[in-house]
């Protein structure tokens, strides 16, 4: 029962960019998890040409900041949210995007590490409900691609989007796994 | 898994006992998640969530419950 497919190929015959994040580029890492939602990352230049081609396709605005826009459809259609970057954001996480299938069709996903610096950014968002989803992420993830914490590219990931506690975090659940 | 004698045993009807080719559902004594990592991939989890997805929907106050979980603050790298 694909219901992903069609926003795929709505996206690609409109020439939109995308990566898919979230819970789905989670799964597709290796890291098995439930998801209710497809989650895309996709450049600000490109925002208004991508809720058309959405809107054509059935989709309406159930709420939006200049980052994120959550859309709501029909049941043969996936809950969807958009997380809008700017340009040169959406331009150095595409360059080391990894190529998965989903529902049947080849799409990007961030590479394990820049996915890991959304998922810590997610968890500084002190307005949401709970980060505990976030957390779990972060250490399958980590579980799933074997990085060393001592390896600098991964200190600098944790510190500059985790903050100065994130380690110690990521350290006390990876010992608990 | 792989364990089917200890499932039979324990009385676990959801087992499959010799038809070892059908997916193999975990006995009471295993985790789910160690199960799903162990016995499915990704394809048969997102396959399993597009169904859960159209279950999940139609509470009334399914979009609001997703926008709970959401980080509305811009991401730059």
């Amino acid at each position: 029962m694909p219901i992903f497919a069609s926003v795929f190929l709505a996206l690609n015959q409109a020439g939109i960019p995308f990566l898919v994040v979230g819970g789905h580029a989670v799964v597709l890492h290796g890291h098995l998890r439930n998801t209710f939602d497809l989650d895309l990352l996709m450049p600000d230049s490109k925002l208004v040409a991508a809720r058309a081609a959405l809107v054509k396709l059935g989709y309406r605005t159930y709420f939006e900041t200049d980052a994120f826009l959550q859309l709501q459809a029909s049941e043969n259609l996936p809950p969807l949210d958009l997380m809008i970057v700017d340009d040169q954001t959406f331009a150095r996480i595409e360059v080391t995007a990894d190529w998965k299938v989903l529902d049947g069709r080849e799409i990007r996903v961030p590479d394990a590490l820049r996915l890991i610096a959304l998922k810590l950014h997610a968890t500084r968002d002190r307005a949401r409900r709970t980060t505990e989803t976030d957390w779990q992420d972060i250490v399958g993830l980590f579980k799933t691609i074997n990085r060393n914490l001592e390896d600098p590219e991964v200190r600098t990931i944790i510190s500059q989007y985790g903050g100065p506690q994130a380690l110690t975090e990521i350290r006390r659940r990876l010992s608990g796994w | 898994m792989g364990d089917l004698k200890r499932s039979r045993k324990s009385g676990d009807d959801l087992a499959v006992g010799d038809q070892p080719e059908l997916l193999r559902l975990p006995t009471p004594a295993e985790a789910l998640h160690q199960w799903t990592e162990q016995d499915i991939g990704p394809r048969v989890m997102i396959d399993a969530m597009e169904t859960m997805i159209q279950i999940a929907r139609s509470q009334p106050d399914f979009e609001a419950r997703r926008l709970a979980r959401k980080t509305t603050k811009r991401f730059e790298y």
